[in-house]
């Protein structure tokens, strides 16, 4: 499964990155908005871990751009973030995010998340 | 791929005299090895990370303070605090949260002293990160 990692923090990136790594996901990492936005629609991944706060743009617009395009549309968003404004948290879930994240990330409960959209994934079906 | 080390057992370096929890403490050995799954490989390239990242984090809060830039100094604040968070930098982690929160409300009017603040308990976590490593470091060596 090809996970977009859109993380300006690159010790987070780089923590999230090697434990999704070493779960058999194939990671492509994004520091800021802008560029998780071009990385996303060139090659859209089977999902995308977005960090809310970033340069170049907000996890919030990201989410409200992703919603406007055919092209991603589709593909889940799970926020990771270290925002404690719920409000903020509930406008990502109001733009679609499947679950948010508090940071420090629960990994085990990433992983479910993780597991549940690999479960939905075409490939996965088809194989089982 | 890194081995998965045992927790080494210097976590006493990284405390205040004072005191080895809540609000006073340097560094949280249990998160920072939670976070990296006791990967100590993994704990010294993120440090590595850390120390290159830092400077230019903590330049462009003063750059936004001097400059009245709230919104440069949330971000930078923000990024910082997170990068800290891994480590369980609890001190230097909400001398960035308060600079965060008073971005956010736009109140940098006397945030200069709080920016030396941060510069010092960036500082003290840093040195106790290296300290750390060292300490594992020698622990691991063959005597």
């Amino acid at each position: 499964m090809n996970v977009l990692l859109a993380e300006d923090d690159k010790v987070q990136s780089r923590l999230l990155a090697r434990h999704l790594i070493d779960r058999g996901f194939t990671v492509h990492t994004a520091f800021d908005a802008q560029a998780a936005w071009e990385a996303a629609e060139k090659d859209p991944p089977d999902v995308i871990l977005l960090d809310l706060q970033m340069p170049r743009g907000t996890g919030l617009t990201f989410l409200k751009k992703r919603n406007a395009s055919s092209r991603l549309r589709n593909v889940p968003v799970i926020v990771i973030t270290g925002m404690e404004d719920a409000l903020v948290q509930r406008m990502a879930e109001q733009q679609g995010a499947q679950s948010i994240f508090s940071k420090p990330v629960d990994l085990v409960l990433l992983d479910v998340a993780l597991e549940s959209v690999r479960s939905k994934l075409p490939q996965h079906r088809d194989a089982q | 791929m890194h081995a998965r080390n045992s927790s080494p057992s210097v976590a006493a370096t990284v405390n205040t005299p004072a005191s080895s929890s809540g609000s006073d403490q340097i560094l949280d050995c249990k998160t920072m090895l939670g976070s990296v799954e006791n990967d100590l490989g993994l704990l010294q390239e993120l440090v590595e990370i850390f120390f290159a990242e830092c400077p230019g984090l903590l330049a462009q809060i003063r750059a936004g303070v001097m400059d009245s830039n709230p919104e440069t100094v949330e971000r930078s604040a923000h990024t910082l605090k997170g990068a800290l968070s891994n480590f369980g930098a609890l001190r230097a982690c909400e001398a960035a949260r308060e600079l965060e929160i008073r971005s956010r409300e736009a109140r940098l009017e006397d945030a200069a002293e709080l920016c030396s603040r941060l510069d010092a308990e960036v500082a003290v976590a840093c040195n106790a990160l290296s300290d750390y490593l060292r300490g594992v470091k020698g622990e691991r060596s063959p005597r």
